[in-house]
This record gives C-alpha cells, structure tokens and sequence, in this order.
C-alpha cells in the first residue's frame, strides 16, 4: 500500500513536473503570506515582516529545489546509490563477487539447458498456420489401444469431415542414398496448404501432385536437408534425385523453419501416391485396411475439445462398423499438435524428477550463495548496525542488500546463458561424437536456438535466484540489535539457522544420490559390455535389402568368399525388442508372454545357440513356413516343466492388433539355449518362440556369417554388394554395432548423471565451505575464549571438521537411501542393474565424505589460527 | 527564548514532522509553528527546510497531502500520516531511543 502510494507521488512528480512545481510555489508563498501576516499582526511593519520571514525561511529558491527533488527521489536515484556502494563492495572483495557469479550462474546455466531442449521440442510452436487448431487423432479399440488409420479409414474421414475442416495424412518411410539414410514423409496433397507453408525455392506440393497411386514423384526438401546433405544448391529444382532406382524430380525446398510436423524432422517430402516407390510396408491403397497412416486435423473453429472427440468417436465407430471385432474403433484419442512433441499431464509427471533434479542443483547454488552473503554479512554487520542506528530504514538497508543480490544476479544470468549455449553446443557433439556409427545418420536434433522464451526464462531464474540468495540474509542481518550492533556484539541475533543446515544436508544428499546413481549405472553399462548374451556376434553381419533387390543381393552373397552360412530372420537378434506375443500350451500351464522371430533352418547353427532337444526346422519347412516352432529352453521349462515339449502344440495370439500376426497352432519340434532375445536389458530366460522361415522371403533381415572379425565382414559385405547395389540402398551393419547402438542410451544416462553429479559435488563442496566459514566467523569469540582457556590447535579444528562430517554423514545416508531406492526401481525394468551395488554406493559416499572434509579444511584453519586477544578485544 | 540553540542532527527532521503530524492534519505553516512552541524554540532550523522533508516523506508514502482551506480561508496543502507513516514514526522513535541510549552509554563509559 504505502510502496503504491510513493510510487504513485513519485510518478506523478517526473511526468507532472510542471504543475508539481507550481504547486510547491504555491505552498510555499502561503508559507511566506502566512508567516508575514501573523508577524504584521504581532505588529510589525509589513517590510520588516517580509524581511524576517524570508530570513527565518532560509533560501527561498533552495528550499524549493530540495522540496522538488524530495519529490523526485526516484527508485532510479536511490537503485544508483546502491549500486555505486555495491560496487565498491565487491570490488573490495572480488574473489567473494567472482565465487557468487559462478556458482549461480552454473546452476542457471544447468537449468537452461534443460529448458532448451523442452522448450525447443514441448513449447516452440510449429511454424505453420495456427497451430493451436492442429490436431493429431489415433483409433482405440475397445481395449483401449491405439492404432493409425488405414487410406480407406482417412478417405472416409475427409468425405464427412467431423469436427476437423480439413485433415491431412502421412506416412514415414527411410530410404538411402549412398548408404546414407534419407527420413522422408509421404503426405497427402493438402500437407502444404493446409499449413501453410511456403517454398524457400521452386514450389511446394499440390493436391496434383498426388491424384493416383503410383503417380507424383516429386520430391520438396526440407531447408535444414537442403543446406546439410544437399550443400545449398540453388540451382537443385529441377534435378533428379534416385531413390530405389525410382527417379524423383526434386521441385522445390520448403521454407526455412519448418520441420514437419513431428519430433524428427523429416529430410523431404514426396506425395503420399508414391509412397510404394520407396517403402517396403504395407501398400497403403493395396492392402487398404493396413493401420499406417497418422492423421493430423485442423480442428473447426471455436468447437470444444470434448466435441471435437465426442465427433471424431461417433465418426469411428461408425466407419468401422463393418470391421472384424479387433480392427473396429471404439473411441478416438486426440493430441495437440501446436508443437514438436505433445506431452500430456501425465507425461509431464513422469519426466518432472529430471527437471526436479536441475532444479535443486540451481537451489544448491542458491543456498550455497545464501550462506555466504550470510558469512559476508556476519563481516559487515557493525557496518550496518551502525547504518540502522544512524537513521536508515531497515527496508533502505535491505533494499540495499537486495540491490547487491541483483548486481550479482545480472552477471550470473550472463554466465548462465554462455554456460548452457555452451552446453547445448557440446552436448549436441557429444551425442554425435559418441552415439555408435550406425545410429549417426538417423540422428536428428531440432533447432536448439534461442528465443524469446528462453530469455524470459532465464530472467525468472535470475530473479528468483536474487530473492532465494538474497532476501533471506538480508532479512537475517538487518534483525540486529543496534545497541549490541555499535558495541560489537553480534553473535546473539544470528544464530545458525536449522534452514542453513537443512539446506546443506539437501545438498549433500541429492549430490550423494547423483553420485552414486551414476556408478550404478555405469557398472550397469560395464555389466552389460561383459553380458553373456548366449550367442555368437563375431563376424555376423545384418543385412536389410529393399523388396526389389533382395533376391539379387541374396544371390550375390551366396559367392561371398569366406562366408559360413547366410540365415535370414524377422529381426536380427539384438536389433530390438522382439514382437511380444501370447502363447497357450498344456491347459496345466498358464499363458504367458514370449517374444517371436521367424528364423530359417541354420539360424541357431549359424549363432551358435545350442539345441537342447530335438531338431531345427528342415528347408521344406521353413519353405512352406510350416506350423512347426522351435522354442527356448525357458519357454519350454515353463509350459512343460516335466520336460515333454516335443511335439506338443501351442497356441499363439497376438496381444495387439494384428492383421501381420493371427492367431495360429503348431507343434513344437525343437528347444534350443537361451538367449538375451531382440532387447539387451531383457532377461536372458525370457521366452523366445522361433517360427519357421526361408531366406528367400523379402522383408526381413539377413544374417551373413563369415569366419573373420566383425569390422572386416562388414567391409567385405559392402564390397561384394556394390555390383548388385551400385545406389547403396542396402543397409549393412554388424550384431556387435546392433549391441553399441543398445548399449548407448546406458552410458549416456551414466554420462550426465555423473557430469550433473559431478556440478553438484563441486557446489556442495562450497557449500559446506560457506557454512563451516560462517560458523567460525560467529563462533569467532567462543573459539578464542577457547584458545585461551588452553585448547590446541587440533582441538579447534577438530571442532570445525566434526561439523562438516555431521552434517556430511545425514545427508550420505539419506542420499544412499534414495539412491537404493532409485535402482530398486531401475532394476524393476532393466535386469542388469543390481537393487544393490556396494561398490557404487561405497565410492560414491566417500567421494561425498572426503569432499565435506576437503571442504573444511580451509575454515578449520582460520579457527585455529583465531588470536584470542584480537577476538576477545572487539 | 533560550540562549542556547541547538542545530538539527541530521535525519531528525523527518522524525519530528512525523511525530507533529501525529496530532492530526496541518499544513507546512503549522508545523514550523508547532516546532517553535514545543521545542520552546530551541531548535534553529529554518522554515523552509520543512517543506523538503515534507516532500520527501510524501514521496516514501508515510504522508498523504491534499490542498485545503487554511484558517484564514487561504487555499493550502495539508498533511496526514498514513498508516506506514504511523509505523514509521513508531519505528524511527525507538531507533532514536536505542541511539540516544547507546550515545548516552559511550559517553558515560570512562
């Protein structure tokens, strides 16, 4: 209230100054009237009255001025005094400026780069036409799961339109180019102008680009594609780019800024009527009930969301009326797609303990901060009592304070900036630098820019920052008592604040949980490098040819020279999780989950697995794709745990929709050893069934065995199918590249949990540094008494150091607890992460312990080198 | 009047247009009045620098001001404590009782 009324006298002394300074005229020549009149009426004559009164006045045109500029003493004048007097403050003590900018600008830094990468991937609208109104829809059965529309489902949905104006549908598709790989869309003709996005160079596509299937091959590049893979060519309209031996006229790039309308953004676009041209899928318009197309709405204005799903539900269930019972849609989901990414509430949850954990890092730098202005201001306190006493306001004094806090925040969001730009940069090459060769060229990253946002970001930050290290010291050193203040006492208005110990026991827990978080997790990922997967990897190369060449390569590497045996599967065996299905046997034995993957006949040979019983699939077998399977040993111990599988029958249902997997019987012929099957952080006894499949059938994935190292198959692999691939659309890569790509994401957790682990220790050190300083500052006096009641040097630094270990071993615990608690959970998930690690939890808790008392040292120190006359004389 | 006159110390000024407000609304004019009669015009100040501190309070929001009519039915501006004024005048009269207190307590000492 009264800070709303100065400012609003203030305010209208600098915008109103002409009728403020006719105003103070006019009081002050009643003052003068009013002081002549009573001094004529106590009988003077009216000369030697005026004279008087202007001489008890003092200066007339003076004190004029000075009312005018009372008036005027702005917040601007007062924030320059501070200012100037901070300023010479820390120029006094520039290492205690220098700490207090670095430590909070590290924890701004760390924030904003997390901000960064949510705000360029959650919050960065889409550069399209209204964004807001862009929706994407999914069916759900009536178990709720979801799938993608099939052309016929999308072209009944654009005949009736409910609650969308307009929608468009796009399917993803990878093809290569010189072995590099090229992420393209194939959408419907209205993409472009339904967004509204205009070409860079030449034109976008057109609804006549696609009017028939098999028709429109024209491709537009995506800017970012255009500069990156395609080096800015201005003069690239018009030219012809092969895909899959199909010629595609490139006619234009799309203006800069826009990514698609996903996460990855895509190299180009062609239209969705040649999407058979370079994906090997399902045929969208052949096969027309294949679920693979997303479908993206522009919702009609001012309809209500719940209308909109109310609409799109009764659409679906409609449109799939005629559907078997799985295929048919129950309701509708509906996703915002004004950004990149979507993430629900729940989502947002689930991904908070990340943001959570940068956060508390920058609250450690902030807390760290607090305790030492505390110590600094446990210096200066004789300098304020003696400001308070002289008349200053205790809210000028913390005002004064509070400027100081700004002035170091100002720089520290500087630094926070540069911090988290450089960050970005590295962490970006960092991820290039290490993901495993194969994953390289799919890596994509959206733009990591600075915008408006993050700026306004940083700022909140910084601000909040000065207030959390800031006002609670300035609070603290104000409270005190001025008397005691000029005499020198101080010690009893600042007590060591539990908050202060608190804070620095969260510190020391939450660097003790990163810590050891992160040696969790990289003996994981060292567990894992040495994880006995059961299987043969060396020199097993994974070969995927497109449909139309794959009879030729497959024919070609027959001749390879110092091949041992060409297999083929579904999926190469670590090259993702495997297809999950239900499998029934005896009616004694539960159903239970197991992964499958149709193989060829000398699969298990070729890999090394052993058989346990029975026999592989014959070649007429796996020509016919019999209904004979050969399954794991744990399936087998589970179904039939008296040992009688062979020539049992099982039955297996897809748990999803399925119109590639149908509910289907056979028998089993064969048990084989267990293998840690498709994913690397899935148990090794998880139950595999193998179906039977021929290497002739396209689709999916050879496996060449060759008797030399890894490295060297690959090479002499590519070699060989340059003659049948001279365009490089084949992939090839080996098992062993498969295991780093899966092994990757391990190590990268490892990476930054240490890295955020490593920050936070480095802050927690200063912060019990702070604590311990301003602890011996206040218990300057008791030390000297101390000393001169005869107590040793190593009596006073004991004393010292017992503090930082007190508060040390709380926070280890809490922080080893929670670590527990952390790979307990982990560990639910991913088999190779123990519930218990000693050796991580034991170094990482040291490291914590050594560094509290590093920590010390310095401050033990100064108290033992406390005079106790100096100390006892103030 | 008393012989000996006493320069203001610095800053109390405010503290005393604080405490003469107290008694209700007054213009510049009455105050510089009020600190002659109850000082016993022992305190040499001049008039003038009344208004300043007048301005300067207002400025901080401890006074609120208004134009009026005066006794003598002249257009004037008066002054009324706020309710920070209030709070203000209670806080800067026991800063000045615990200086005076401590000043009193470095005098005494040997």
């Amino acid at each position: 209230m009264r800070i709303l009324r100065a400012a609003a006298v203030r305010l209208r002394a600098v915008l109103q100054r002409r009728s403020t300074d006719a105003e103070i005229d006019d009081e002050l020549r009643y003052h003068l009237e009013r002081d002549v009149e009573r001094r004529v009426v106590a009988g003077m004559s009216a000369a030697d009255a005026q004279v008087v009164a202007r001489r008890a006045f003092g200066n007339v045109t003076v004190m004029a001025e000075d009312a005018r500029a009372a008036s005027r003493i702005d917040a601007l004048e007062q924030l320059g005094q501070d200012a100037r007097y901070a300023l010479r403050g820390f120029r006094r003590s520039p290492r205690f400026a220098l700490t207090v900018v670095l430590t909070i600008g590290l924890g701004l830094g760390l924030v904003t780069t997390a901000f960064t990468i949510f705000d360029a991937y959650v919050l960065r609208l889409l550069e399209v036409r209204d964004p807001h109104s862009l929706y994407e829809v999914e069916l759900r059965d009536r178990w709720g799961r979801a799938r993608n529309f099939s052309w016929r489902e999308y072209q009944a949905l654009t005949r009736s339109n409910p609650a969308f104006t307009e929608s468009v549908a796009s399917k993803w598709a990878v093809t290569h180019r010189d072995r590099e790989p090229l992420m393209l869309q194939a959408v419907t003709g209205n993409f472009f102008p339904m967004l509204s996005v205009a070409p860079a160079l030449g034109r976008v596509l057109g609804p006549n680009d696609a009017v028939a299937p098999g028709t429109g091959a024209v491709i537009v590049l995506s800017h970012r594609a255009w500069r990156t893979k395609f080096g800015g060519d201005s003069g690239i309209v018009g030219s012809t780019l092969r895909l899959r031996d199909h010629p595609f006229e490139i006619v234009g790039v799309a203006r800069e800024g826009f990514d698609g309308l996903t996460e990855t953004p895509p190299d180009f676009w062609i239209p969705i009527t040649m999407i058979g041209a370079v994906d090997d899928g399902a045929n969208v318009f052949e096969a027309e009930d294949a679920p693979v197309l997303r479908v993206v709405g522009r919702v009609r204005p001012g309809l209500p969301l719940g209308s909109v799903v109310r609409a799109l539900g009764a659409w679906a269930r409609d449109a799939t009326v005629d559907r078997p019972e799985r295929d048919r849609a129950a309701a509708v989901t509906v996703e915002p797609r004004a950004t990149a990414s979507y993430m629900s509430p729940q989502t947002m949850l689930e991904v908070s303990p990340i943001f959570v954990a940068f956060a508390l890092v920058l609250l450690i730098a902030c807390a760290n901060v607090a305790n030492m202005m505390l110590a600094r201001g446990m210096a200066r306190q004789r300098e304020l009592g003696i400001r308070l006493a002289l008349g200053a306001g205790r809210s000028r004094v913390v005002r004064q304070l509070m400027t100081e806090a700004v002035l170091l925040a100002a720089p520290a969001g500087v630094v926070g900036f540069l911090v988290s730009r450089v960050a970005v940069d590295v962490g970006v090459r960092l991820l290039f630098a290490t993901v495993p060769d194969v994953f390289r060229p799919y890596l994509r990253v959206l733009s990591l820019a600075p915008d408006g946002r993050l700026f306004a970001f940083l700022l909140v930050c910084a601000v909040i920052a000065a207030v959390a290290f800031g006002l609670v010291p300035a609070l603290q050193t104000t409270r005190t008592n001025v008397v005691g203040a000029t005499r020198g006492e101080f010690s009893t208005a600042a007590r060591p604040t539990r908050l202060r110990n608190a804070l620095v026991i969260g510190q020391i827990t939450l660097c003790a949980l990163l810590l050891i978080t992160g040696g969790v997790l990289l003996r994981g990922a060292q567990r894992l490098e040495r994880l006995d997967v059961g299987f043969r990897s060396q020199g097993i190369v994974q070969v995927y040819a497109p449909r139309a060449l794959h009879d030729r390569v497959v024919e070609r590497l027959r001749t390879l020279p110092g091949l041992l045996a060409i297999e083929g599967a579904t999926q190469a065996p670590l090259d993702g999780r495997f297809q999950q299905i239900a499998v029934t046997g005896p009616a004694t034995a539960p159903t239970i989950t197991a992964g499958t993957n149709r193989v060829t006949p000398g699969y298990h040979a070729a890999l090394g697995i052993p058989l346990v019983m029975g026999r592989t699939f014959s070649v007429d077998e796996s020509r016919a794709a019999d209904a004979v399977v050969v399954v794991s040993a744990s399936t087998a111990r589970q179904l039939w745990p008296t040992g009688d599988a062979i020539g049992a029958t099982v039955r297996m249902a897809s748990p999803y929709t399925g119109v590639q997997t149908p509910e289907r019987s056979a028998r089993v012929i064969g048990v084989v050893g267990d293998v840690v099957a498709g994913f690397i952080g899935e148990p090794r006894d998880h139950p595999t069934i193998y179906e039977a499949g021929a290497v002739e059938q396209a689709g999916g994935t050879l496996l060449v065995a060759m008797r030399s190292s890894s490295v060297l198959a690959r090479e002499s692999v590519l070699r060989w199918l340059t003659v049948v691939d001279p365009g490089g659309s084949v992939e090839v890569h080996t098992v062993d590249e498969a295991v780093e790509l899966q092994l990757y994401p391990f190590r990268a957790a490892h990476w930054v949990a240490s890295a955020v682990g490593l920050i936070a220790l480095l802050l927690t050190i200063t912060g019990i540094y702070g604590v311990l300083a301003y602890v011996v500052a206040m218990r300057e006096k008791e030390i000297g008494i101390r000393v001169a009641l005869g107590a040793t040097r190593r009596m006073i630094v004991g004393l010292v150091v017992r503090q930082s270990v007190r508060l040390a071993t709380i926070g280890v615990v809490g922080g080893a607890v929670l670590a527990l608690g952390a790979s307990r959970v982990v560990a639910s998930r991913l088999t190779m992460i123990p519930t218990f690690d000693a050796l991580a939890l034991g170094v990482g808790s040291g490291v914590v312990l050594l560094a509290a008392l590093a920590a010390a040292y310095v401050p033990s120190r100064r108290a033992a080198a406390v005079d106790p006359v100096e100390s006892l004389k103030t | 009047m008393g012989d000996a006159k006493t320069d203001l110390l610095q800053g109390t000024l405010d503290l005393i247009v604080l405490r003469l407000l107290r008694g209700g609304r007054a213009n510049g004019w009455d105050i510089t009045q009020a600190i002659q009669v109850v000082s016993k015009g022992a305190l040499e100040i001049n008039y003038g620098s009344v208004y300043p501190a007048l301005r300067r309070l207002e400025a901080g929001g401890f006074v609120k001001a208004e134009w009026g009519v005066s006794d003598n039915n002249r257009r004037a501006r008066f002054y009324e404590l706020t309710a920070a004024g209030r709070r203000q005048l209670a806080a800067e009269r026991e800063a000045w009782e615990r200086f005076s207190a401590a000043l009193g307590l470095i005098l005494d000492a040997g």
